[in-house]
């Protein structure tokens, strides 16, 4: 295994300098530890809460990453693993629904003012929820990234501002706008 | 909409942003306008604008927390068999599964239980077995106060399940409040509670879920504790972090009843129990949880348990009918119970509930309060890595016609040390911990656990030893030795050892700025750390400088950083002492706006934010405006801090001098009194804290017209002060001026001039020729020359100080006009 600390921390200092490159190698090595993360979290199904996955993901941190990383990084760290942790979750929402379909999957129907369940109450919706943020990234990175780290990586505003580089309030309304947007695409 | 368009996007947005702020028909009319001749945009804006509106939580509870928005799901139907028991009726249900009532159908007894169904899927072994395995260790639990285990199995889908005893009866909080149990009911119901708990730790079974909904009374008043070990039994995975269904309806856990070692998914033991139980205990006497959570993220949860101390329940019982019934002894039980370190709680639960009849039965008990030494140990280890708020702010006051009061301190408290520090500790959990690690080295070495009083611990000597070896041991790790010089510096601007401070934040802040790349934050907190000091020790340029270079680092961040309130507060104080008021003032107003723009803020930031903004109006002696914020803060001190608090006498002190500034000064003497109680309790004499509470004491006093007593404070203050920092400290002259307003209270004439004569050398040399200061004390002088009879000296010093006012205040300013007053009364002479 190559994802040592210092490895990890090497890549988020060059991807916070600017190499997506960097993320791109550093989301599979975070990947498997998020991947054991997102197991216990698919065994609780509902049962999962905060505190267990918010410990999860510190614990993780605290293998992954060395200890004299610098506090932004530590930020840096959680986007990624928000990232990751939608793709962990997306990658075995699609394996479940081919078990369940035989290699398809249907989206279920939303009706209008029913909150959209936990992704990891279905699959299916998670899927959706995905695709969703994928168009929503072609037109704007931004607000698809605010919300994978709102939601994937349970990440409150101020470090979203952080992570994002921006105000506090830029996070909200790029949220506020996001949600809107993707719960007219998840009625689609 | 396909292909991606970035300025109809770009518009979209735009127009919905404006049009939510619109409602009715000006919306309506608003999109239309700006839609037109987009096709579809406008439908799209009005998609967008029903959606946001009917969003609700929509993506905001983030991946984990899932149970409330779960479908329904039936795991049993009314009528349906399971073994000898029929289902009656569904009574709770959650994310783990749900519980219905049930009867025992198969043979003459009918008896109600409560049958448990488990949504476990498992990936690891064989769950059944292991469930089975589990079940009949719990099966082993018999005793009056627990809800017996009576079988178990899986359904007809898989699905394990659970029969318990079916318990009826009340929430323990809600059968508390219902049947208004007094405080020592509620005491032996817990003891009950407690012996239930014991009972099953000795058959090596630990609850991991206790709270009040898993506790029921029955109608009878018997405790019967539910669930127990089911957290365990559900959690195929071992994971010590765990769920319940509770008999009254299933939930998610309430972190409120969660050891921080729970919180953190650290092994879970007997004593996680005994602080589940502190929280109930708590509960119990003060009527509310030691901590509130319910609105917080994860990671504020996390902070809050593992980090803060909750309020004493004394303190947090504030509003309950038996506020008077817990004492000391009842506060130190329950914090006992609920210490963050597994191994400083009580060992056991019978250790707890002894303590508790020994409490109710009037005997002493075993548990001790947290010693000083101990407190001193954590002080310094919770604010490693922090940048450590000092201590004392000198602050000579601004003076008017009537008098000049006193000095008077700035105290942060542990509480904000806390605050400060929690920060940090999020940020820099590992770099903590190796300076933890180095500062409890040398602590431990020096202060026994049993020190009671500052004065038996030898910490200068710590300090000294610690800042020597910083420089050998952290030669390759400059940020750290920097964090290090900074949070010993600070120890010693608590110790008042100013100059010794200035030396450690000197040398952080050239550290820091060597960095190759410094953190803003760092390079921020090293200089306002270095600013303080120079300014508790009166040397106010480099002090102002440091501050304002601080500012400049957080100015530019964008957006400003909560943390930075503490910069523009301190910034503000320097200011106000240095005579620039309307900037003082206004850094005040920003840092007070930044804290209530924020719901993350702490209350204890928020006070003192306030009480800086009431110091820069009081200057500005806008005496009246300025009670308001200090009012506020004051309030807020005592609930945050309690009414023992170094904090908490602070604020007094604050709003005290206000009261005396607007003649109450009764009650300013009464809350200085209070202050100054509190803090001989925690300073020794000469503390730069206590001479403060000591010398607005004696302000209050000399309005109060009781000189004697008055004159008393001032000498030893005067005297005290010399001796400790040196003749030539600024507070020196701030003393001398009000001693010398006691002696001309008193028509002794022929002492207050020295007084005045000195404090006037020492601030024309402090703070220039042309100071507000300088001016009060020259009309001061004036008065009591003519007094003496020295009718040219008194015309030349009131014709000095009338020409400052003149260049300071208006013409038309009372302050101009009690100058003039003075020398149209001497050229009548």
């Amino acid at each position: 295994m190559q994802d040592t600390p210092a490895t990890i921390t090497r890549l988020l200092l060059d991807w916070r300098a600017g190499s997506e490159q960097a993320l791109d190698e550093l989301v599979p090595l975070v990947y498997a530890e998020l991947k054991g993360i997102a197991a216990h979290l698919m065994i609780r199904e509902s049962g999962s809460h905060t505190l267990q996955s918010t410990a999860l993901l510190h614990e993780a941190y605290g293998r992954l990453v060395s200890s004299d990383i610098a506090w932004q990084d530590r930020t840096h760290f959680f986007a990624v693993a928000a990232r990751t942790m939608r793709r962990v979750l997306t990658d075995h929402a699609r394996a479940k629904g081919r078990i369940r379909r035989g290699g398809e999957w249907k989206r279920e129907l939303l009706h209008e003012n029913i909150p959209v369940p936990s992704p990891l109450a279905s699959p299916e919706v998670l899927l959706a929820l995905d695709d969703a943020l994928q168009k929503l990234q072609i037109h704007d990175e931004r607000k698809a990234q605010a919300v994978e780290l709102h939601y994937f990586g349970g990440m409150n505003w101020d470090e979203i501002a952080e992570v994002l580089q921006v105000s506090r309030s830029t996070v909200a309304r790029e949220i506020r706008f996001a949600k809107a947007w993707l719960l007219g695409e998840l009625q689609k | 909409m396909t292909a991606h368009d970035p300025t109809r996007w770009r518009r979209m947005q735009e127009i919905f942003e404006a049009a939510l702020a619109l409602s009715g028909p000006a919306r309506d009319s608003y999109i239309d306008k700006e839609c037109a001749g987009a096709a579809g945009l406008a439908e799209e804006v009005r998609a967008l604008i029903r959606n946001s509106e009917s969003a609700g939580s929509f993506l905001d509870n983030g991946l984990p927390n899932v149970a409330d928005s779960f479908p329904a799901l039936q795991l049993l139907q009314p009528g349906e068999r399971l073994g000898p028991y029929q289902v009656l009726k569904e009574i709770g249900r959650g994310g783990m599964g749900a519980v219905y009532l049930a009867v025992r159908a198969d043979n003459e007894y009918k008896r109600n239980v409560a049958i448990k169904v488990m949504r476990v899927e498992s990936s690891a072994g064989d769950p059944t077995r292991r469930f089975r395995a589990e079940r009949q260790i719990l099966a082993t639990l018999d005793h009056p106060h627990i809800a017996g285990l009576i079988d178990g199995g899986t359904t007809a889908s898989g699905l394990p399940y659970l029969v318990m005893e079916f318990v009826e009866g009340e929430a323990l909080d809600t059968y508390c409040a219902k049947n208004e149990l007094t405080l020592v009911d509620r005491l032996a119901l817990f003891t009950l509670i407690c012996d239930a708990v014991s009972h099953a730790h000795r058959k090596l079974i630990i609850h991991r879920d206790l709270k009040p909904g898993n506790i029921l009374v029955t109608k009878a008043g018997t405790p019967k504790l539910l669930d127990f070990g089911i957290a365990k039994l559900l959690d195929t995975e071992m994971t010590p972090f765990t769920l319940a269904v509770t008999g009254t309806g299933a939930r998610l856990l309430t972190p409120e009843y969660a050891s921080p070692e729970q919180v953190r998914n650290d092994p879970v033991t007997t004593v996680s129990d005994v602080y589940a139980l502190g929280v109930v205990l708590y509960e119990l006497v003060a009527g509310r949880k030691p901590y509130e959570l319910a609105s917080k993220s994860a990671a504020d949860i996390e902070r809050t348990v593992c980090e803060t101390e909750p309020v004493a329940p004394s303190i947090a019982a504030a509003n309950t009918s038996f506020k008077k019934g817990i004492t000391g002894d009842l506060d130190t039980i329950t914090m006992t119970a609920l210490r963050k370190e597994p191994d400083r709680r009580y060992s056991s639960v019978d250790a707890l509930a002894q303590d508790v009849r020994n409490h109710i039965r009037g005997r002493p008990i075993t548990a001790h309060p947290d010693t000083l030494g101990y407190r001193m140990g954590k002080f310094v280890r919770r604010n490693v890595g922090a940048v450590i708020a000092g201590t004392i702010v000198i602050t000579a006051l601004a003076a008017s016609s009537i008098a000049m009061t006193a000095l008077y301190l700035r105290a942060e408290s542990a509480r904000e040390h806390e605050q400060v520090a929690r920060m940090e500790a999020e940020t820099q959990r590992e770099t903590a911990e190796t300076i933890s690690q180095f500062l409890r080295e040398m602590l431990t070495q020096a202060s026994p656990r049993e020190t009671q009083s500052a004065d038996q611990i030898p910490i200068r000597d710590v300090l000294d030893q610690a800042a020597d070896r910083i420089e050998t041991d952290l030669a390759e790790h400059p940020a750290l030795a920097a964090e290090l010089y900074v949070t010993i510096g600070a120890v010693y601007r608590d110790l008042g050892l100013f100059t010794d401070a200035i030396e450690n934040h000197a040398a952080a802040a050239d550290l820091v700025r060597a960095l190759p790349s410094p953190e803003p934050r760092q390079l921020a907190e090293s200089q306002i750390e270095l600013g303080l000091s120079y300014f508790r020790n009166g040397e106010y340029e480099p002090a102002e400088e440091a501050a304002r270079a601080s500012y400049a680092i957080v100015s530019a961040i964008d957006p400003t950083p909560l943390w930075s309130h503490r910069i523009s507060r301190e910034l503000s104080r320097i200011l106000a002492d240095v005579g620039k008021l309307d900037e003082a003032e206004a850094l005040a107003t920003e840092t007070v706006a930044l804290l209530r723009s924020r719901p993350d803020a702490s209350p204890d930031d928020l006070a003192w934010a306030l009480d800086a903004l009431g110091t820069a109006l009081f200057r500005l002696e806008k005496f009246e405006e300025a009670e308001i914020p200090l009012r506020e803060a004051l309030a807020l001190s005592r609930e945050v801090h309690g009414p023992a608090s170094p904090g908490y006498a602070h604020m007094l002190n604050t709003h005290a001098i206000i009261l005396t500034r607007t003649d109450q000064h009764k009650q300013a003497a009464a809350e200085l009194e209070e202050a100054l109680t509190i803090l001989q309790s925690i300073y020794e004499e000469g503390h730069m804290e206590r001479l403060t509470a000591e010398s607005n004491l004696a302000d209050a006093l000399l309005h109060d017209t009781q000189y004697a007593k008055a004159e008393k404070y001032y000498q030893n203050v005067l005297a005290t002060l010399a001796r400790q920092y040196g003749a030539d400290h600024p507070a020196v002259a701030t003393i001398a001026n009000n001693l010398g307003r006691c002696y001309e209270h008193q028509e002794r004439y022929d002492d207050a001039i020295p007084q005045y004569e000195r404090a006037l050398g020492m601030y024309r040399s402090i703070l220039g020729e042309e100071h507000a200061y300088v001016a009060l004390v020259e009309l001061n002088l004036a008065r009591v020359l003519r007094g003496a009879g020295d009718r040219a000296g008194a015309l030349q010093h009131a014709g000095t100080g009338l020409a400052i006012r003149r260049e300071l205040y208006d013409e038309d300013s009372p302050q101009v006009a009690e100058a003039v007053a003075l020398l149209d009364e001497l050229q009548v002479d």
